[in-house]
């Protein structure tokens, strides 16, 4: 069933678009860079994207922190809000149900295909960006004072290239994670309604609000529950010695989001009248 | 093969289905008729464990529903409201995948070969790879067809089939169905199409407003009424001749009270009388259900006593 | 069973944050001893600092002003008082204070520059070094004198370890310091939340604690990290404009100024002092002219309206007045000619005093 669903999602022509909209906004950003070598001043702009000019094999954490704040959730609300109101659009759902397929068995398959979903697209964007980095800025420290091909950590520590690979992937399975909480936002919302635009405007007006509330100060004591308010510990990979403190956070509470939104889908899905 | 007690279902204060006892025997070709609105579709969707009942029982193939549903199921072909697809991909994809979602797989080969066979079933074998987006209704409504036909169920649940089918392919679809009952199959037909219904089933149920009204055996229903339809050019003679049995004369025809039709002709040519055509009276299917049932429910009038 | 489900999931941290704490029972003087003596005691961590003193970007003061409004966060590995290192943390980069014996350096990662800072300047700008729970408890402590009230607190947990209370309310009422609230590690003493509530208000002004705190000496190559080859260096003598600007002026302040007694130790250096008065301490700098400029203009964008002030005898000048529930700062340029900046956590008038004093 789980592979069925993957079968499905990849024969979508949406899921190509979308992954090459993903990989194409860090394509654009490394062209002009390249091409006007104009860093956004410190400070400023995505992380990392300043020191990329030096080092390209920085480049993937750059085109994360591009892809993280909007277009990513973007992408995975609008798969996860497709997933069960989709099928009820296309009259598909009663005939699955029919065939029969159980409605948790299909709830659980349609959150394995969107972990499936958000797992190419990371992977998409950081090998991409890795790719497009290299070619375009090169994986020599522009400033090397010696041979060694060294990235410098946040913390003004020097990481070998192996390190370097090895803290990518870490952060870009975090990224990944990070993207579940709305993904079972949006597919909760799915099974409330029947139009998959709804679920995933939904589901982004819901992580709209996070955002808002985690840049409000006055909301502080509500911030732990935000399904957004750890999502840019992934940078603390790249401090030394590694900050866990955020990033266990983070995977615990997207690990309830999922937890709780999977059980409330469970909870209406199961129990509701299919007339769609 | 499906039976079930007392089944009503309310969206909010609407009751949709109110005290239903429906019976189908195995074997039966059963037409559920009614006009649009009446529960039909609610009542197909309770016995599929798609919609849950508010009260009532529903036993299928001798299981509860919905609570071994999971059984049923896999025994059961069903096309309700309309075919379902995704429109990017091809109807043979379309089945495949529909094929590999649910239990009893098998090998690559097997569920080729069954897919196959289901859209040859249909008329749809030839088809091209064309995305089910570009097929015409009547091509979507096959495709719907051949979904259901995919695990040779012993239960066919069918509703409106035919619609978007010209005449050659409606006749097709009801041979078709007629061929799946001799083999065994028990099916159950939905359908505001009086003709329809009467050419193909067996038994026949009529909805009204949530209510089954009528649960009966075709033959039983259209058995003779004991009036004999007479068309004759000598009519007035006639009706003088059989004064008294005269039921109602409207021109040339007559309705006379008579038991056996060949012998009342006897009688009437006896005397001399040109007979051109005469017949025992069968109520239609159309005429028992018009006076069951009352306005179709998506006609609103004023009520009575309003004026305009 | 679905909604106990969610209810059990949102209520543990609620339950987590709710375990009892113990005290040790000590007395809140023999507490400050302790506080004031663990200046040595290693220990590494994670620190939150929350205010809410909205000062104004001022050019050159921001790295003192910024951690005091909003949330930041600070990564602590300490090892004494000369050896340790501060990371203060951003979403884009990070921003580290190494001591290590007699060498203290900045690595600031948006700048991508390692610099050193040569010599040990006698006055600089506070900075985030500043605003950890220990530094903050000891120096506000050190402030405590005899007329203030010392009162055990209920202890808390703090980043999960039973903290004892302390609270000191302040008595001087020209300080608009209300009560200082430190909560401390009973087995070493180590502060590990602060909270500052200025005079008349509930909520803390200012706040900083360990989210996360561990006792045990850091490890070297966390306290000492070994740059990476070929990062840009550099070297300065001062770390801050504040300590750069005090060798430009050459204006010597009284040795009293609203009845405050200099403090010793800045004097012979340069003319910015210090004015001792428990927290209602001051701090008066003579600003070069054309920086005082500066800063006049940038705080007047800001919205603070220019005042002249005229004390009854000798001559005034003009000041603006930048208040905050905690620090109030002002920047007075006297009519003599130089232009001044004091900051304390005192009442607006007593800097206006001071100013009064200064112009004549």
């Amino acid at each position: 069933m789980i592979r069925t669903e993957l079968v499905k999602m990849l024969r979508r022509p949406r899921t190509w678009v979308s992954l090459l909209l993903l990989c194409g906004l860090p394509g654009l950003v490394a062209a002009f860079l390249g091409v006007t070598k104009v860093a956004p001043p410190a400070g400023q702009g995505p992380a990392f994207l300043a020191a990329v000019l030096s080092n390209g094999t920085l480049y993937p954490a750059a085109a994360l922190a591009m892809v993280l704040p909007l277009f990513l959730p973007v992408s995975v609300a609008v798969v996860g809000g497709d997933a069960v109101a989709g099928e009820a659009g296309s009259g598909m759902l009663r005939y699955l149900l029919l065939r029969p397929v159980g409605r948790t068995r299909l709830l659980v398959a349609k959150l394995a295909a969107l972990t499936g979903f958000v797992l190419v697209a990371v992977v998409a964007v950081t090998v991409s960006s890795y790719a497009v980095g290299i070619a375009v800025f090169g994986a020599k420290p522009a400033s090397a004072v010696t041979g060694a091909s060294l990235v410098t950590s946040m913390s003004g520590t020097g990481l070998t290239t192996p390190q370097v690979l090895l803290r990518l992937a870490c952060a870009m399975l975090y990224v990944g994670v990070s993207m579940l909480g709305v993904g079972a936002i949006a597919l909760f919302l799915s099974t409330v309604t029947d139009s998959p635009l709804g679920a995933a405007l939904g589901a982004l007006a819901a992580l709209v609000t996070s955002q808002i509330l985690v840049s409000l100060d006055a909301a502080a004591s509500v911030h732990p529950y935000l399904p957004t308010r750890y999502w840019l510990a992934w940078i603390d990979f790249f401090r030394a010695p590694v900050l866990w403190h955020d990033i266990g956070r983070g995977l615990a509470l997207q690990a309830v989001y999922v937890a709780v939104f999977l059980a409330a889908a469970w909870a209406n899905f199961a129990t509701r009248d299919i007339t769609a | 093969m499906i039976a079930t007690r007392g089944l009503t279902k309310r969206y909010g204060r609407v009751v949709a289905v109110r005290d239903v006892d429906l019976a189908v025997g195995e074997g039966d070709r059963y037409g559920l008729l009614g006009p649009n609105g009446s529960g039909k579709t609610t009542l197909v969707r309770m016995l599929l464990g798609l919609v849950f009942a508010t009260s009532g029982e529903i036993e299928v193939m001798g299981r509860p529903i919905p609570r071994r549903t999971g059984e049923v199921l896999p025994r059961v072909g069903a096309m309700v409201e309309g075919p379902g697809a995704y429109g990017h991909l091809s109807g043979r994809a379309n089945l495949a995948l529909l094929d590999a979602s649910g239990p009893g797989r098998g090998s690559r080969r097997t569920r080729r070969r069954r897919v196959g066979e289901a859209l040859e079933r249909v008329g749809l074998g030839g088809v091209d790879d064309r995305p089910v987006k570009a097929y015409s209704l009547g091509m979507r409504q096959r495709l719907g067809l051949a979904a259901a036909l995919l695990h040779d169920p012993a239960l066919l649940i069918l509703d409106e089939p035919t619609n978007g089918l010209d005449p050659r392919g409606i006749r097709e679809i009801r041979d078709l169905l007629r061929a799946l009952n001799d083999d065994g199959t028990t099916i159950l037909l939905c359908s505001h199409l009086l003709g329809e219904v009467e050419e193909l089933c067996t038994r026949v149920g009529v909805m009204d407003r949530g209510r089954l009204v009528l649960q009966r055996d075709m033959a039983d229903l259209r058995a003779p009424t004991g009036l004999v339809e007479v068309r004759t050019p000598d009519a007035a003679r006639a009706a003088v001749l059989l004064d008294g049995l005269v039921e109602h004369r409207d021109g040339d025809r007559l309705l006379v009270k008579a038991p056996d039709a060949a012998e009342l002709n006897t009688r009437l040519v006896a005397d001399g009388m040109r007979v051109a055509e005469i017949r025992p009276q069968r109520r239609t299917l159309e005429e028992v259900v018009l006076s069951l049932t009352g306005a179709s429910a998506d006609r609103f009038d004023r009520p009575a006593g309003e004026g305009a | 069973m679905v909604v106990a489900f969610v209810a059990l999931l949102c209520a543990t941290p609620i339950v987590l944050s709710a375990l009892p704490a113990s005290s040790s029972g000590l007395k809140p003087a023999e507490l400050v001893r302790r506080v004031l003596g663990s200046g040595a005691r290693a220990h590494e961590g994670l620190i939150e600092v929350t205010g809410s003193l909205g000062l104004p970007d001022l050019p050159g003061l921001d790295e003192a002003t910024g951690p005091l409004h909003g949330t930041s966060r600070m990564r602590s590995w300490y090892d004494g008082t000369r050896r340790w290192r501060l990371a203060e943390l951003s979403t884009t980069g990070e921003r580290d204070y190494l001591s290590n014996g007699d060498s203290f350096d900045i690595w600031d990662y948006e700048q991508n520059q390692y610099t050193r800072i040569a010599g040990h300047p006698a006055v600089r700008l506070p900075n985030a070094t500043d605003l950890t729970p220990p530094a903050l408890a000891r120096r506000l402590l050190k402030l405590v004198r005899a007329q203030d009230k010392l009162t055990t607190l209920k202890p808390r947990r703090v980043a999960g370890r039973s903290a004892d209370g302390l609270r000191v309310t302040a008595a001087d009422p020209d300080t608009t310091v209300g009560a200082v609230d430190v909560w401390s590690d009973p087995s070493t003493g180590v502060p590990l939340e602060v909270r500052v509530v200025s005079r008349g208000t509930a909520r803390p002004a200012l706040t900083t604690r360990f989210l996360e705190f561990a006792p045990k000496r850091p490890a070297a190559k966390d306290v000492a990290p070994r740059p990476a080859r070929g990062l840009p260096r550099g070297t300065v003598d001062a770390p801050d404009l504040l300590s750069r600007l005090v060798t430009f002026t050459n204006l010597r302040l009284p040795d009293r100024l609203t009845g405050r007694e200099a403090l010793p130790g800045t004097a012979s250096v340069a003319s910015i002092r210090g004015y001792a008065g428990g927290f209602g301490s001051l701090a008066v700098a003579p600003l070069p002219p054309r920086y005082g400029q500066q800063l006049v203009g940038a705080a007047q964008e800001a919205g603070a309206a220019l005042t002249p002030l005229r004390p009854p005898r000798g001559r005034g000048g003009e000041y603006l007045m930048l208040t905050t529930p905690l620090l109030n700062a002002m920047l007075f340029h006297s009519d003599a000619g130089p232009t001044f900046l004091l900051v304390g956590a005192v009442r607006p008038e007593v800097l206006t005093a001071a100013a009064g004093e200064l112009a004549s």
